[in-house]
Protein backbone atom coordinates (compact mmCIF):
# COMPACT_ATOMS: atom_id res chain seq x y z
CA UNK A 1 0.00 0.00 0.00
CA UNK A 2 1.04 3.56 -1.17
CA UNK A 3 1.41 5.95 1.80
CA UNK A 4 1.01 9.87 0.99
CA UNK A 5 3.23 11.95 3.17
CA UNK A 6 1.50 15.72 3.26
CA UNK A 7 3.41 17.56 5.64
CA UNK A 8 5.78 18.69 2.66
CA UNK A 9 2.88 20.04 1.03
CA UNK A 10 2.66 23.85 1.72
CA UNK A 11 -0.76 24.88 3.38
CA UNK A 12 -1.83 21.09 4.57
CA UNK A 13 -1.49 19.14 7.92
CA UNK A 14 -1.14 15.36 8.53
CA UNK A 15 -3.98 14.32 11.24
CA UNK A 16 -3.95 10.33 11.36
CA UNK A 17 -5.86 9.60 8.15
CA UNK A 18 -7.57 12.83 7.61
CA UNK A 19 -6.00 15.40 5.41
CA UNK A 20 -7.26 19.20 6.50
CA UNK A 21 -7.08 21.89 3.74
CA UNK A 22 -7.44 25.20 4.79
CA UNK A 23 -10.14 27.60 3.73
CA UNK A 24 -9.56 28.87 0.08
CA UNK A 25 -8.10 26.29 -0.85
CA UNK A 26 -8.22 22.85 -2.62
CA UNK A 27 -7.51 19.29 -2.75
CA UNK A 28 -7.44 17.60 -6.33
CA UNK A 29 -6.13 13.65 -6.53
CA UNK A 30 -6.19 12.42 -9.97
CA UNK A 31 -5.78 8.14 -10.08
CA UNK A 32 -4.36 6.82 -13.27
CA UNK A 33 -7.59 6.31 -14.09
CA UNK A 34 -7.77 10.29 -14.68
CA UNK A 35 -10.53 9.94 -11.97
CA UNK A 36 -10.75 12.64 -9.85
CA UNK A 37 -11.81 13.52 -6.49
CA UNK A 38 -12.19 17.60 -5.19
CA UNK A 39 -12.15 20.50 -7.56
CA UNK A 40 -14.67 20.65 -10.15
CA UNK A 41 -14.64 17.83 -11.37
CA UNK A 42 -16.30 15.13 -8.60
CA UNK A 43 -16.25 11.15 -9.11
CA UNK A 44 -19.80 9.83 -8.95
CA UNK A 45 -19.49 8.48 -5.36
CA UNK A 46 -23.35 7.48 -5.17
CA UNK A 47 -24.26 9.41 -1.54
CA UNK A 48 -22.39 12.68 -0.38
CA UNK A 49 -21.86 13.18 3.08
CA UNK A 50 -23.82 16.52 3.57
CA UNK A 51 -24.08 16.71 7.72
CA UNK A 52 -23.98 15.46 10.83
CA UNK A 53 -26.07 16.58 13.94
CA UNK A 54 -26.08 15.28 17.19
CA UNK A 55 -29.01 15.33 19.42
CA UNK A 56 -28.80 17.01 22.54
CA UNK A 57 -30.39 15.78 26.31
CA UNK A 58 -34.03 15.35 25.93
CA UNK A 59 -34.69 17.07 22.72
CA UNK A 60 -38.37 16.98 21.48
CA UNK A 61 -37.20 18.14 17.88
CA UNK A 62 -34.54 19.13 15.72
CA UNK A 63 -34.93 21.17 13.11
CA UNK A 64 -32.21 20.71 10.22
CA UNK A 65 -32.12 24.11 8.19
CA UNK A 66 -30.46 24.64 4.74
CA UNK A 67 -30.00 20.58 3.92
CA UNK A 68 -31.49 20.70 0.80
CA UNK A 69 -29.89 22.82 -1.98
CA UNK A 70 -29.57 22.57 -5.66
CA UNK A 71 -26.63 20.34 -5.67
CA UNK A 72 -28.72 17.12 -4.78
CA UNK A 73 -32.29 16.51 -5.88
CA UNK A 74 -32.19 13.22 -3.69
CA UNK A 75 -31.51 12.68 -0.36
CA UNK A 76 -30.67 10.11 2.34
CA UNK A 77 -31.34 10.29 5.96
CA UNK A 78 -29.89 8.36 9.08
CA UNK A 79 -30.72 8.24 12.23
CA UNK A 80 -28.48 6.25 15.01
CA UNK A 81 -27.16 5.96 18.30
CA UNK A 82 -28.84 7.43 21.18
CA UNK A 83 -31.99 6.75 23.29
CA UNK A 84 -35.56 7.52 23.63
CA UNK A 85 -37.56 8.66 26.76
CA UNK A 86 -39.81 5.68 25.64
CA UNK A 87 -40.61 3.13 22.97
CA UNK A 88 -41.83 5.91 20.14
CA UNK A 89 -41.84 6.36 16.51
CA UNK A 90 -39.97 8.94 14.98
CA UNK A 91 -41.89 11.66 12.26
CA UNK A 92 -40.99 14.16 9.77
CA UNK A 93 -42.14 17.49 8.60
CA UNK A 94 -41.40 20.25 6.65
CA UNK A 95 -41.65 23.66 8.01
CA UNK A 96 -44.21 25.74 6.30
CA UNK A 97 -45.96 22.85 4.60
CA UNK A 98 -49.83 22.31 5.30
CA UNK A 99 -51.50 19.75 6.74
CA UNK A 100 -53.61 19.18 3.88
CA UNK A 101 -50.38 18.13 1.74
CA UNK A 102 -49.54 15.21 3.83
CA UNK A 103 -50.22 11.61 2.31
CA UNK A 104 -48.83 8.41 3.79
CA UNK A 105 -49.85 4.52 3.71
CA UNK A 106 -47.77 1.94 6.23
CA UNK A 107 -48.31 -1.70 5.37
CA UNK A 108 -46.76 -3.88 8.32
CA UNK A 109 -46.41 -7.32 9.97
CA UNK A 110 -45.99 -8.13 13.27
CA UNK A 111 -43.64 -10.20 14.03
CA UNK A 112 -46.21 -12.88 14.20
CA UNK A 113 -47.22 -12.36 10.68
CA UNK A 114 -50.15 -10.40 11.22
CA UNK A 115 -50.45 -8.28 7.85
CA UNK A 116 -52.16 -4.22 9.15
CA UNK A 117 -51.98 -1.08 6.87
CA UNK A 118 -52.79 2.14 8.12
CA UNK A 119 -52.39 5.72 6.43
CA UNK A 120 -54.02 9.24 5.97
CA UNK A 121 -54.48 12.17 3.48
CA UNK A 122 -54.36 15.62 5.14
CA UNK A 123 -54.73 14.48 9.06
CA UNK A 124 -51.45 15.41 10.52
CA UNK A 125 -48.97 17.69 9.78
CA UNK A 126 -46.05 14.95 9.79
CA UNK A 127 -45.43 11.93 8.72
CA UNK A 128 -45.14 9.38 10.86
CA UNK A 129 -42.94 6.39 10.67
CA UNK A 130 -39.77 7.83 9.46
CA UNK A 131 -38.30 5.45 12.40
CA UNK A 132 -38.32 4.18 15.85
CA UNK A 133 -36.58 5.39 18.80
CA UNK A 134 -36.75 3.03 21.99
CA UNK A 135 -34.95 3.67 25.59
CA UNK A 136 -31.63 2.13 24.52
CA UNK A 137 -31.45 3.23 20.55
CA UNK A 138 -32.91 5.16 17.79
CA UNK A 139 -33.37 4.24 13.94
CA UNK A 140 -34.24 5.78 11.25
CA UNK A 141 -33.87 5.17 7.28
CA UNK A 142 -35.32 8.03 5.02
CA UNK A 143 -35.18 8.36 1.53
CA UNK A 144 -36.27 11.66 0.42
CA UNK A 145 -36.69 12.54 -3.30
CA UNK A 146 -37.09 15.87 -4.75
CA UNK A 147 -37.40 18.26 -1.49
CA UNK A 148 -36.06 21.17 -3.31
CA UNK A 149 -37.39 20.99 -6.77
CA UNK A 150 -40.85 22.64 -7.28
CA UNK A 151 -42.26 19.05 -7.45
CA UNK A 152 -43.78 16.88 -4.58
CA UNK A 153 -41.70 15.95 -2.31
CA UNK A 154 -41.67 12.05 -1.82
CA UNK A 155 -40.72 9.86 0.97
CA UNK A 156 -39.64 6.42 1.84
CA UNK A 157 -38.89 5.07 4.68
CA UNK A 158 -38.82 1.50 7.13
CA UNK A 159 -38.97 1.28 10.99
CA UNK A 160 -38.13 -1.96 12.69
CA UNK A 161 -37.85 -2.25 16.66
CA UNK A 162 -37.33 -5.38 18.88
CA UNK A 163 -40.95 -6.84 20.07
CA UNK A 164 -42.23 -5.04 17.62
CA UNK A 165 -43.25 -4.71 13.95
CA UNK A 166 -41.63 -3.83 10.51
CA UNK A 167 -42.69 -1.50 7.87
CA UNK A 168 -42.40 -0.25 4.40
CA UNK A 169 -44.04 3.36 4.09
CA UNK A 170 -44.51 5.51 1.14
CA UNK A 171 -45.13 9.37 1.49
CA UNK A 172 -45.47 12.51 -0.56
CA UNK A 173 -46.09 15.89 0.70
CA UNK A 174 -48.26 16.91 -2.28
CA UNK A 175 -47.70 20.28 -2.92
CA UNK A 176 -44.69 22.20 -5.60
CA UNK A 177 -43.03 24.09 -2.83
CA UNK A 178 -39.31 23.77 -2.49
CA UNK A 179 -37.92 23.20 1.07
CA UNK A 180 -34.57 23.64 2.45
CA UNK A 181 -35.07 21.33 5.75
CA UNK A 182 -36.63 19.37 7.67
CA UNK A 183 -37.50 18.39 11.59
CA UNK A 184 -37.25 15.35 12.98
CA UNK A 185 -39.23 14.47 16.59
CA UNK A 186 -40.54 11.73 18.38
CA UNK A 187 -44.15 11.12 18.44
CA UNK A 188 -44.17 12.36 22.26
CA UNK A 189 -41.51 12.72 24.68
CA UNK A 190 -38.08 13.14 23.66
CA UNK A 191 -34.76 12.01 22.58
CA UNK A 192 -31.39 12.15 23.43
CA UNK A 193 -27.93 11.82 21.76
CA UNK A 194 -27.61 10.09 18.85
CA UNK A 195 -26.94 11.47 15.07
CA UNK A 196 -28.58 12.59 12.07
CA UNK A 197 -26.65 12.07 8.95
CA UNK A 198 -27.87 13.47 5.94
CA UNK A 199 -26.66 12.19 2.29
CA UNK A 200 -27.08 13.40 -1.04
CA UNK A 201 -27.09 11.18 -3.80
CA UNK A 202 -24.63 12.27 -6.57
CA UNK A 203 -26.41 13.64 -10.05
CA UNK A 204 -23.92 11.72 -12.00
CA UNK B 1 -50.97 7.90 30.10
CA UNK B 2 -53.15 10.87 31.26
CA UNK B 3 -52.12 14.42 30.53
CA UNK B 4 -50.82 14.55 34.37
CA UNK B 5 -48.73 11.92 34.48
CA UNK B 6 -47.03 12.92 30.78
CA UNK B 7 -46.64 16.45 32.34
CA UNK B 8 -45.16 15.06 35.37
CA UNK B 9 -42.99 12.91 32.84
CA UNK B 10 -42.00 15.65 30.88
CA UNK B 11 -42.19 18.95 33.02
CA UNK B 12 -41.70 21.88 31.92
CA UNK B 13 -38.14 23.61 31.74
CA UNK B 14 -37.05 19.55 31.17
CA UNK B 15 -37.81 19.74 27.57
CA UNK B 16 -35.32 21.41 24.96
CA UNK B 17 -35.83 21.76 21.31
CA UNK B 18 -32.84 22.21 19.26
CA UNK B 19 -32.29 24.03 15.72
CA UNK B 20 -29.00 23.39 13.40
CA UNK B 21 -27.22 22.64 16.64
CA UNK B 22 -28.37 25.09 18.91
CA UNK B 23 -30.65 23.45 22.01
CA UNK B 24 -32.60 25.71 23.97
CA UNK B 25 -35.22 24.97 26.74
CA UNK B 26 -39.19 24.80 25.47
CA UNK B 27 -41.55 27.82 26.16
CA UNK B 28 -44.47 27.23 27.89
CA UNK B 29 -46.99 28.38 24.92
CA UNK B 30 -44.03 25.52 22.91
CA UNK B 31 -44.24 23.37 25.86
CA UNK B 32 -48.37 23.23 26.19
CA UNK B 33 -49.22 22.78 22.24
CA UNK B 34 -46.56 19.92 22.70
CA UNK B 35 -48.56 18.28 25.34
CA UNK B 36 -51.90 18.65 23.82
CA UNK B 37 -50.27 17.16 20.28
CA UNK B 38 -48.90 14.36 22.84
CA UNK B 39 -52.09 13.59 23.75
CA UNK B 40 -54.06 13.63 20.16
CA UNK B 41 -51.41 11.64 19.08
CA UNK B 42 -51.73 9.31 22.16
CA UNK B 43 -55.90 9.18 21.35
CA UNK B 44 -55.50 8.64 17.65
CA UNK B 45 -53.05 5.63 18.40
CA UNK B 46 -55.48 3.75 20.92
CA UNK B 47 -58.40 4.54 18.14
CA UNK B 48 -56.49 3.05 15.60
CA UNK B 49 -55.91 0.18 17.87
CA UNK B 50 -59.37 0.44 19.04
CA UNK B 51 -60.60 -0.24 15.26
CA UNK B 52 -57.96 -3.04 14.43
CA UNK B 53 -59.64 -5.50 17.25
CA UNK B 54 -62.87 -4.87 16.18
CA UNK B 55 -61.42 -6.13 12.51
CA UNK B 56 -60.20 -8.90 14.50
CA UNK B 57 -63.11 -9.55 15.99
CA UNK B 58 -65.43 -9.55 12.79
CA UNK B 59 -62.55 -11.77 11.45
CA UNK B 60 -62.54 -14.24 13.99
CA UNK B 61 -66.28 -14.39 14.17
CA UNK B 62 -66.46 -15.34 10.75
CA UNK B 63 -63.88 -18.20 11.23
CA UNK B 64 -66.29 -19.50 14.09
CA UNK B 65 -68.83 -19.76 11.81
CA UNK B 66 -67.22 -20.92 8.70
CA UNK B 67 -66.23 -23.66 10.88
CA UNK B 68 -69.29 -24.67 12.59
CA UNK B 69 -70.58 -25.50 8.79
CA UNK B 70 -68.07 -28.28 9.26
CA UNK B 71 -65.18 -26.16 6.89
CA UNK B 72 -61.65 -27.04 8.40
CA UNK B 73 -59.10 -24.28 9.64
CA UNK B 74 -56.75 -24.77 6.89
CA UNK B 75 -59.62 -24.74 4.51
CA UNK B 76 -60.73 -21.17 5.95
CA UNK B 77 -56.77 -19.92 6.01
CA UNK B 78 -56.60 -20.93 2.33
CA UNK B 79 -59.59 -19.35 0.91
CA UNK B 80 -58.78 -16.48 2.47
CA UNK B 81 -55.17 -16.46 2.01
CA UNK B 82 -54.78 -16.28 5.20
CA UNK B 83 -50.93 -18.47 5.64
CA UNK B 84 -48.26 -16.83 6.62
CA UNK B 85 -45.74 -16.77 4.22
CA UNK B 86 -43.23 -19.57 3.92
Amino acid sequence: MSRLTVGSIEGLTENSNVISVPTGHSLNVTDAAGLQIGGSAVVSAGLVFISRTTIGSAVSSVTLSNIFSADYDNYRILISGGSGSSNQFIQFSFPGAATAAYNYQIVYGAWNNTASASGASGAVAYFPYMGTCTPTSLQGCVDIQSPYLTEQTFLGSFYARPGHIGTVTANVLNDTSSYTGVTVAPASGTFSDGNIDVYGYVKS
Amino acid sequence: MTRAEYEAQHPLGSVNVQQDGETRPMTEAEWTAWVDQAMEAQAAEQAEADAQSAKDATKQSAIEKLAALGLTVDEIKEAFGLEAPQ
